[in-house]
């Protein structure tokens, strides 16, 4: 059990973040903890040298949208972001900090409009940063419907956030 | 990777800068996750240890199971529940709880349902009725403990160990009509160990040790508390939006190998 728990501890930081996006706050614990329960006692089926990681995952996966499905919510939870923290550079001025802040905001708006379908990946591939295959493997999807489902996300998010100041300078020259 | 920039590549980038800051609630699942399991640990599931827990053992896991109901108390809003549910499992419509006791009266009584033929009860049910290949037809049928539900019964015999002093070998309920998950709870203590296991293609429970109880919510809502049922080891396990139940006092493989190789009554 202790040796399950540190097999765990390794994995997470992803799976209560996965869990995070897609279901909302509320849940998104509760969440991990079923598939965390849930994974123990599937173990018998799965030791035959497949990652663990993809296979946990796909379980908090499944898991957060049921929550989410159970819930009734139709339309995106809104995710919350910590503030900006100084990170060994010289600190923001309050005036970009609250400029910064409103730009994230405006964007984990735009990213709660999008169709659940297209959200889900976009959080996936790019808040989470899995890759194509993993989140093809976590969703139960085929990676061709990943990828586009992807770019139409973004494409999405681009018109809701049309400025791309509005969503901050990251990039940018 | 493309050579040029799209002109909003940056919006990828915005995005992970977004995903670093997510803002996880102060809470630890893993800790909770490992204080649910370790109450119904008895046997980690790769050892398919069918032992029974020593007295000792039942007393450490009582202790256990305490403890895990405070932990879980404050995560689960279960205010009012008369048991303390300290845990619970779900596949398919089918939820196990995991509480500190079990009313006395489970296994002491008998209550099937109304006994009806073999034939009426094929009539009745509203899927394809089925019963194990390797045995004969059942001795009784009974319907509507739960509404809609049938329960087959065969005699003991030298195939099917008595359960108890029932005069029963086996017993497999078929309860339709239940697709939420919690639709049908079954209610276990600390002495019982519940094991995944799997019948055909569908992930099944393995119930054994202490005294179990099944709860059915059924189509209508109303909720079946099932404490009229043998007190045997127990398969659960659900086909399309049919859970079946089968006790016996038959091991895991036998009972297994019965549920995965059903014929179907005419």
């Amino acid at each position: 059990m202790d040796a399950y728990a540190s097999l765990l501890r390794l994995h997470e930081d992803a799976a209560r973040r996965l869990a995070l996006v897609l279901c909302g706050a509320a849940d998104a614990d509760e969440a991990a903890q079923d598939a965390f329960v849930k994974a123990w006692y599937g173990l018998n089926r799965f030791w035959d040298g497949a990652p663990f990681r993809p296979w946990l995952l796909r379980i908090v996966a499944n898991e957060a949208r049921n929550r989410r499905r159970a819930s009734g919510r139709r339309s995106g939870h809104e995710l919350r972001f910590a503030a900006d923290r100084a990170s060994g550079g010289a600190a923001p001025s309050p005036e970009a900090a609250v400029l910064a802040t409103d730009r994230r905001r405006t964007l984990a708006g735009a990213l709660a409009e999008l169709p659940a379908r297209q959200r889900d990946i976009v959080a996936c591939r790019y808040l989470i940063g899995l890759d194509e295959a993993e989140t093809a493997d976590v969703l139960g999807l085929p990676r061709g419907t990943v990828k586009s489902r992807a770019a139409r996300g973004l494409a999405r998010l681009r018109a809701l956030v049309p400025e791309r100041q509005e969503i901050g300078g990251a990039g940018d020259a | 990777m493309p050579a040029m920039p799209e002109p909003h590549d940056d919006l990828t980038l915005v995005l992970r800068d977004l995903g670093d800051r997510l803002d996880l609630p102060a809470a630890d699942p893993v800790a909770s996750a490992v204080d649910r399991i370790r109450p119904l640990d008895a046997f980690p599931p790769q050892k398919w240890s069918l032992q029974q827990p020593s007295r000792g053992g039942k007393r450490v896991l009582v202790a256990a199971a305490v403890a895990a109901a405070v932990a879980i108390s404050g995560v689960m809003a279960t205010a009012g529940s008369r048991d303390a549910v300290a845990d619970w499992l779900g596949i398919g419509s089918v939820r196990v709880t995991y509480t500190g006791e079990i009313p006395d009266d489970t296994g002491h009584a008998y209550d099937l349902g109304s006994p009806v033929s073999l034939a009426d009860a094929a009539d009745r049910a509203t899927w394809p009725l089925a019963a194990p290949s390797g045995i004969g037809d059942p001795d009784g049928a009974f319907v509507g403990r739960p509404a809609r539900s049938v329960t087959l019964v065969w005699a003991a015999s030298a195939e099917l160990p008595e359960v108890d002093d029932s005069g029963i070998g086996l017993l497999i309920g078929a309860i339709p009509g239940v697709t939420d998950a919690g639709a049908v709870t079954k209610q276990a203590t600390a002495g019982t160990t519940v094991e995944l296991v799997r019948v055909g293609d569908s992930p099944a429970y393995w119930i054994a040790g202490d005294p179990h109880r099944l709860v059915v919510t059924d189509p209508d809502g109303l909720i079946v508390t099932d404490a009229t049922r043998l007190a045997g080891n127990t398969l659960l396990w659900t086909d399309g939006d049919v859970t079946y139940r089968l006790e016996s006092s038959l091991d895991r493989e036998q009972a297994v190998d019965l549920a995965s190789d059903m014929r179907p009554l005419d």
